[in-house]
């Protein structure tokens, strides 16, 4: 059998199977954990924070935790230096734990330990050895630090070996390039979950993990900690300065945010501070700064020389279309009705569909189709965006159900063909899930048909078929926007279409002229993306071999329309600056991570990553900082405490736990089998106060879970039939006896 | 005479019943191992291409992680949602817990008899890693386990540090014959870093 109809006959054996399965199961009455009679929050049953219960009124304080952060600028690079000040109000050595966000392209590359006037220099290592060097460190009781990455924006650190009532700072240096956007520099400090210390009392009292005995409980005085006073979680601990070199004269300088005191910006160079001295830490702190009109060089060039590699870094603004003489378009919107859209999706797609309307300008035109398995279109061709055609539109569209089959061709002919006048833009919105099969044949379809219209495919629900719906936008030289869940709707689609009213720059490509044999450039990204409005092309380039001459040349194409652009720039034009070797490994790192999406080795790619940031020292995926003191700090016989860091919700995130509701429910008293194991919950439980909960984290609710049902009747079946096989041939056996 | 007729006419009532419960029981493992072959090849698309994709045309469902249990020298994918349907192909991961590999408590649960047969055999400190959708894997090891009745509201624990943690969940007790039962074991593992590959 070839693999082809080797997968049609599984997945006809599959359909029969999942066919048989409805049709025989006697459906179940669905158990909600809500319904009248059933237990609620106050009475969940023998929870047990183990250490709540054998060992009561034990606790320690969690560190105090101090931030003051130092941002740099100049130019399009910032290098900021965030300070974290563990304090330990205990009399017990404690080891903290903080885990907290950065921006996402933040290059972390630099720690630096202090305690009292002594400073420890980090060291760049493979994520495991940075490990086994802190818990070696911290066994032997010295004092150490180590930054890890968890996610592209969310970082830890760790510090062993705080003294009691001592502190130990810990500097943390990153870099980023600043966002350049709409004429504007934007600086992001994230500090939603920047910590506002002191939660309400009651939970930050964490539990020990020992049971104490007589010696120890003398001197552990701890145990009579009092507790802060919850008035000031309400401050702020968290300073900010930004000492600001744009390099060219500005026209706005503004906090988006937060009161900021500024001394005179309009040279490019401030001192920016927060109005107070402390703020609460409730939103991110941004910042934008606009230079004075025709004062920013449409292109800019950064350079760094770091070990015989020279570094670029550019920035090329091209014009931007005239926003007073936007061309007037006729967008025709695809809605897939099909059965498959039914639920959730259809709901989105209505809410997407009725979002997109609004915004519709005067002298747009516009036109929606619908399809399940014929398509049915409001209008016979695109018609103005008028009072009247939008009520019969927002009407058709709150019409419209989910039900029938998917036949897409029809309805993606309809509105790739219609004639449109060339001074107007021809877009396509086709909103759908994508579940359809004869995806070869659209392919040619839309590419036969695009002409000068765009296609922008949205796509919705739990599983839509992104596959097909990247390479139709791609093919129909538009773009794929995903709404997985409701509430980004407008968001996405906002964005969607603030985009696309204004022709992009296509096409965009980087080339050299006057490099000399055997130099090597490598440039981060690979393939330039699509320029939207206002966006300027970055563009991080490493030379290695014999370097590049200054009359080199980067000449930078493109075409918005048909009207082709591009401009270029040589070399002896580039500024120093110091940071773009580290920011082109940060990109190269990005672009490698990238590269798993297209089938790259992950074994070769995690080489390469962790190649790239020892080199350049910084922290990723697979490489850490670490810092350990080279004396001793703690006497062996101390016992040290693993203390983590509290964090904050985020302003407007609610949690409603309880303190009871975090207890893990152990098994009832009826049911008191014995499960075959029953670990040490400590490790797990042992910290969980309340209002613990980051940003990243509130991808979990605070809800509660509805466990499914975790078996199947299979067994049970099987024993039936086995009994009424014997049953039967034992009928037979006895009928030949008689 | 009559009563041979009677006994064959019995034989074949219990025959049949016996048959058709047999097939049925057999298709719920038939359907399982037919799935998994079919759902491992659409993890190795979704991981190599970074999109999501179903393992055959009509599935409600895709796969969004792989467990291994080097203990056990077993691979589980694990699918998105954890509906009856998506169960009885393999593990699923409940929507609204964190998705597999990110900060914060990702649950799982599938069949004690089917797809995590070995739920019961794990013990505290045993290895667990898992492969998330970008092909990066993450170590877990096993912290202990609860018993908890899914009547109640269960709310999942959390490390409260923004670690990243598993809840494995099964039936209870494991070894009944009767499905449905109120009682889950949980399993829980906590990320303990590192890769080991």
């Amino acid at each position: 059998m070839t693999p082809s109809i080797n997968r049609i006959f599984l997945y006809a054996t599959l359909a029969l199977f999942t066919a048989m399965q409805t049709a025989f199961s006697a459906p179940q009455p669905v158990k909600t954990s809500n319904a009248p009679g059933t237990i609620t929050l106050d009475n969940v049953h023998s929870g047990s924070l183990v250490y709540a219960t054998k060992f009561p009124g034990q606790h320690i304080p969690a560190p105090l935790l101090g931030t003051e952060v130092d941002i740099r600028i100049s130019g399009p690079v910032a290098r900021v230096i965030v300070k974290q000040s563990f304090i330990n109000p205990s009399d017990a050595w404690l080891e903290a734990r903080y885990v907290f966000p950065l921006p996402e392209n933040a290059a972390v590359n630099h720690m630096v330990v202090a305690t009292g006037d002594k400073k420890i220099v980090s060291e760049i290592k493979e994520k495991q050895k940075a490990r086994k060097i802190f818990s070696q460190a911290k066994r032997a009781g010295k004092r150490a630090a180590l930054i890890e990455q968890h996610r592209p924006n969310v970082f830890s650190t760790r510090v062993a070996n705080i003294g009691p009532k001592a502190t130990i700072a810990i500097e943390i240096t990153y870099l980023q390039n600043l966002r350049f956007d709409q004429d504007r520099y934007h600086l992001r400090f994230p500090m939603v979950v920047a910590p506002r210390y002191v939660p309400p009392a009651k939970a930050h009292i964490v539990k020990a993990p020992f049971k104490p005995n007589e010696s120890n409980a003398k001197k552990d005085t701890w145990l009579n900690t009092p507790i802060h006073d919850p008035k000031r979680g309400k401050t702020n601990p968290v300073a900010l300065t930004v000492e600001l070199d744009a390099g060219v004269p500005l026209a706005d300088l503004k906090s988006l945010h937060h009161d900021i005191k500024s001394d005179d910006w309009q040279d490019g160079k401030a001192t920016v501070k927060l109005a107070e001295k402390a703020v609460p830490a409730d939103k991110d702190f941004e910042l934008i700064w606009t230079p004075k009109r025709g004062s920013l060089p449409s292109a800019a060039l950064f350079t760094e020389t770091v070990a015989g590699e020279k570094f670029y870094l550019a920035m090329v603004t091209p014009p931007r279309p005239d926003t007073r003489n936007v061309p007037p378009r006729d967008i025709v919107f695809v809605l897939d009705k099909s059965g498959s859209m039914a639920g959730k999706s259809i709901v989105q797609a209505r809410k997407a569909l009725t979002f997109a309307l609004d915004r519709l300008r005067p002298n747009d035109r516009f036109n929606i189709i619908r399809f399940d398995t014929v398509a049915v279109s409001l209008f016979a061709s695109v018609r103005p965006a008028n009072q009247f055609s939008l009520a019969k539109a927002r009407k058709f569209v709150a019409n419209t159900e989910a039900d029938g089959g998917t036949e897409i061709r029809q309805a993606l002919l309809r509105s790739l063909i219609g004639n449109t006048k060339p001074d107007r833009l021809r877009q396509i919105i086709f909103i759908t899930d994508g579940a359809v099969s004869n995806e070869e044949q659209l392919f040619i379809e839309i590419s036969r048909h695009i002409r000068e219209a765009r296609l922008f495919t949205v796509g919705i629900g739990s599983a839509p078929n992104s596959h097909f719906m990247r390479r139709a936008a791609e093919i129909g030289r538009g773009s794929f926007t995903y709404i997985g869940d409701i509430n980004n709707v407008e968001d996405k689609m906002r964005r969607l279409l603030l985009k696309i009213e204004r022709p992009a720059m296509l096409d965009l490509a980087a080339d050299w002229a006057g490099i000399s044999d055997g130099v090597r450039l490598t440039p981060y990204p690979k393939r330039l993306p699509d320029l939207h409005d206002g966006e300027p092309v970055v563009l991080a380039i490493r030379a290695t071999g014999s370097l590049p001459k200054d009359t080199a040349k980067l000449t930078l194409s493109g075409r918005r329309g048909r009207a082709p652009w591009s401009q270029t720039i040589s070399l002896d034009q580039a500024r120093p600056a110091a940071g773009i070797s580290t920011i082109w490994a940060r990109q190269r790192i990005t672009a490698l991570t990238g590269s798993l999406r297209r089938g790259a080795d992950p074994a070769s790619v995690r080489q390469a990553i962790i190649a790239t940031a020892l080199r350049h020292k910084l922290v990723s995926k697979f490489t850490s900082l670490v810092a350990v003191e080279k004396t001793v700090a703690r006497p062996i016989d101390e016992p040290v405490f693993k203390r983590k860091i509290p964090l904050n919700l985020p302003e407007g995130w609610r949690t409603q736990r309880s303190q009871k509701q975090l207890r893990v429910p152990g098994p009832k008293k009826a049911n008191q089998a014995k499960p075959p194991m029953q670990g040490n919950f400590a490790s797990m439980l042992k910290s969980l106060p309340e209002h613990q909960a980051s940003q990243q984290m509130s991808l979990t609710s605070a809800q509660p879970v509805q466990l499914p049902t975790g078996a199947t009747s299979g067994p049970l079946q099987i024993l039936i039939g086995m009994l009424g096989l014997v049953v039967a041939s034992m009928l037979l056996l006895f009928r030949r006896q008689v | 005479m009559r009563r041979s007729k009677l006994l064959v006419a019995g034989a074949l009532l219990f025959g049949a019943l016996g048959a058709w419960q047999l097939i049925d029981g057999g298709w719920i493992y038939a359907k399982a191992a037919l799935a998994k072959g079919m759902i491992a090849d659409a993890w190795a698309e979704t991981i190599s291409t970074g999109v999501k994709i179903k393992p055959w045309p009509w599935a409600d469902t895709w796969p969004v992680a792989k467990l291994h249990f080097p203990t056990h020298k077993r691979d589980i994918t694990v699918l998105a949602g954890a509906q009856g349907a998506t169960l009885a192909f393999g593990p699923g991961h409940l929507d609204g817990t964190s998705p597999p590999g990110t900060p914060g408590n990702s649950v799982i649960a599938g069949h004690r008899d089917t797809s995590f047969t070995l739920l019961g055999d794990l013990k505290p400190g045993d290895p667990i890693d898992l492969q998330n959708d970008e092909g990066f894997w993450f170590s877990y090891r096993v912290a202990g386990s609860t018993i908890v009745d899914s009547r109640e509201q269960w709310f999942p624990p959390e490390t409260g540090t923004g670690d990243s943690m598993l809840t494995l969940v099964t039936c209870w007790p494991l070894d009944s014959i009767v499905p449905g039962g109120p009682m889950r074991y949980l399993v829980f593992a906590e990320e303990s870093g590192g890769n080991h590959r």
